[in-house]
């Protein structure tokens, strides 16, 4: 080994110790629930999603009676061949019962983080035609949308601040709608994952590669204490396994997930795809914030052993099998 | 009154909120009027400019963009401000460009298909080279008539990092063995940059210019439109004048919908020969 590779080696082993010490859970504020409410739906096509949402808001009873929420879907870039996005018809659903069940205002918001053109994304997804065809939520591309400065509450990334949309930061109650989705950095992407969509990628760019430098479990975990998510609706009619979240095969799971907690709202979905949470890395770092352990999970609807499948996993993530 | 003037009066009588937005309209209303003095005011001590004025980080996009819109200003303060510019963008590099990352990226992180040696400009300090940014900072040395030793080897990232179909995405042309899409707009500010040619890539130009020609070929988005349309003309594309067409009823039909920059950006692509960020010779 001459002396070059010997000093890459060192600086190497420098990343790596400071990437050890960034990620101590310690340094994430406990905000853990006594328990946490997971509902599990049946719903195999999204036409039926208005009933199904109906009946999922009435298991984990979301507070929003009076109160601005904003729904955070997955909105990502668009192909005709794959489950990438949240489905246009379940965001519809879900803004029409929110608005029957009393709140004050609904807003959907994204800032793709591929996509500059946040319109040609919407017109080719068809969230552009559902919202028109409701006219009862405005959309917010969150990508160029003021922001508020927030000063980072773990310590687990080396950002100084964080950039918040003002749209996302005056929500009363926010809720994620991830499509659940194996993904080839972070194995799987769910509702902590969602929440890259809410940097803004006029400040950080396209990809928000800041957060990839930061480590991508490091700032997922991060991004969870700064925003917090109140609840989940998960898409799982049509997922995605393999190499997601825009390149693996559709699965289709035939569900929605429903919950007041994301991290039990994403260790029930990771034993919906046949992937043990505790091994997924930024859930474990995320488990002062909320549930993983199936114990303090009260689940209602479907049983998760019914309807668990066994994804297929890049071999990078093979140990994630549950 | 054509839409063109329509968006004009809206620019000179209503403000954006960011760089972006002031950039593209102070270029849209060269003509007109406009004063640099706004942006100018917005220029970080460093010689950068960020996305909004006075937040961190500081951006190469927005550093290059406010380069080529004081670019048809030849005031004594534009040309203070242009040589701070050009400095700290000339000492901003994509991490790729260290010897340790290249070695990271040769030895441990293939998923990503890319040439680490070849390296442009990164959106924010700290972060590896991507698209957009190294695309307008090459329009920028270029509309400046600055030499540099960067931009050779910005060009061979773009040209490293082009689809394996044609065009352009953010900057990751295979992840995991898959091809990636382009993207329009990334794809345009690409060949806004490589309008000089490239020697050996022409079926990878040719390519591209009729990716972006076919592309929108259903598409109402003036602002990939606008985009599009600047980078057919710079290669003097034929399919310029049907995009402009389309770019003009798409946008006449959402007009008050639109935000500065886009509507900033379709003006300049609604000029008689489109806007191709580069003046004429004085």
């Amino acid at each position: 080994m001459n002396r070059r590779s010997l000093a890459g080696a060192a600086a190497l082993a420098a990343t790596a110790g400071l990437a050890i010490h960034q990620s101590k859970a310690s340094h994430v504020p406990y905000r853990r629930p006594r328990r946490s409410h997971v509902a599990v739906l049946h719903c195999d096509r999204y036409e039926q999603t208005p009933r199904v949402v109906e009946d999922g808001l009435q298991l984990v009873r979301p507070s929003i009676q009076g109160k601005r929420v904003l729904l955070k879907p997955n909105l990502v870039e668009y192909s005709p061949a794959a489950p990438i996005n949240t489905h246009p018809m379940l965001i519809a659903a879900v803004i029409d019962a929110l608005c029957r069940l009393g709140a004050a205002s609904v807003i959907v918001a994204e800032g793709p983080g591929h996509i500059r053109d946040t319109d040609l994304l919407l017109d080719e997804s068809g969230l552009g035609a559902q919202l028109e065809i409701f006219k009862r939520a405005k959309f917010v591309d969150l990508n160029f949308d003021s922001v508020t400065r927030v000063l980072p509450g773990t310590g687990l990334t080396q950002l100084e601040e964080i950039w918040i949309p003002t749209t996302v930061q005056s929500a009363d109650v926010v809720i994620s709608m991830p499509k659940i989705k194996t993904h080839h950095w972070a194995g799987v992407t769910l509702s902590l994952k969602n929440s890259f969509g809410f940097l803004p990628g006029s400040i950080y760019g396209w990809p928000k590669n800041v957060l990839h430098w930061q480590g991508i479990d490091n700032s997922i975990v991060e991004l969870a204490v700064s925003v917090p998510i109140h609840f989940v609706i998960a898409d799982g009619i049509e997922t995605m396994e393999g190499n997601g979240p825009l390149h693996g095969p559709m699965r289709r799971l035939d569900c929605l997930v429903f919950a007041d907690d994301p991290v039990a709202a994403d260790a029930t979905c990771c034993r919906l795809m046949g992937i043990d949470p505790g091994r997924v890395r930024h859930l474990q770092m995320a488990s002062p914030l909320g549930n993983l352990d199936i114990a303090k999970i009260e689940q209602r609807g479907e049983s998760v052993e019914r309807l668990m499948q066994r994804f297929e996993l890049l071999p990078e993530f093979a140990h994630l099998r549950g | 009154m054509t839409i063109r003037s329509q968006i004009l009066q809206r620019l000179t009588t209503t403000s954006g909120r960011g760089i972006e937005d002031a950039a593209l309209s102070l270029l849209a209303l060269r003509n007109s009027g406009a004063d640099p003095r706004a942006l100018l005011g917005t220029q970080h001590r460093s010689g950068a400019w960020s996305a909004l004025p006075n937040i961190e980080p500081l951006s190469a996009f927005h550093t290059a963009l406010a380069l080529l819109a004081i670019r048809p200003f030849q005031t004594t303060a534009v040309r203070g401000a242009v040589g701070r510019a050009f400095e700290w963008l000339s000492e901003l590099r994509g991490l790729e460009s260290h010897w340790l990352w290249q070695w990271k990226f040769r030895l441990f992180d293939r998923q990503v298909r890319f040439d680490p040696l070849k390296s442009g400009w990164p959106w924010v300090p700290d972060t590896v080279s991507w698209v957009a940014p190294t695309a307008l900072s090459i329009a920028a040395f270029r509309a400046w008539r600055r030499e540099s030793t960067r931009i050779a080897p910005a060009i061979a990232m773009l040209l490293d990092r082009a689809c394996p179909k044609g065009g352009w995405n953010a900057g990751n042309s295979v992840v995991f063995g898959v091809d990636l899409d382009p993207h329009p707009d990334f794809t345009a500010m690409a060949l806004v940059a490589l309008r000089n040619g490239s020697p050996g890539h022409e079926v990878l130009l040719r390519r591209s210019l009729d990716y972006l020609g076919t592309r929108l070929e259903g598409s109402s988005s003036p602002y990939s439109l606008a985009w599009a349309v600047m980078a057919l003309s710079a290669h003097g594309h034929q399919g310029v004048e049907h995009l402009k067409n389309r770019l003009e009823r798409s946008t006449t039909a959402k007009v008050d919908q639109l935000p500065h920059r886009v509507l900033a950006l379709v003006a300049l692509a609604l000029e008689d020969v489109p806007y191709t960020f580069q003046e004429p010779s004085r």
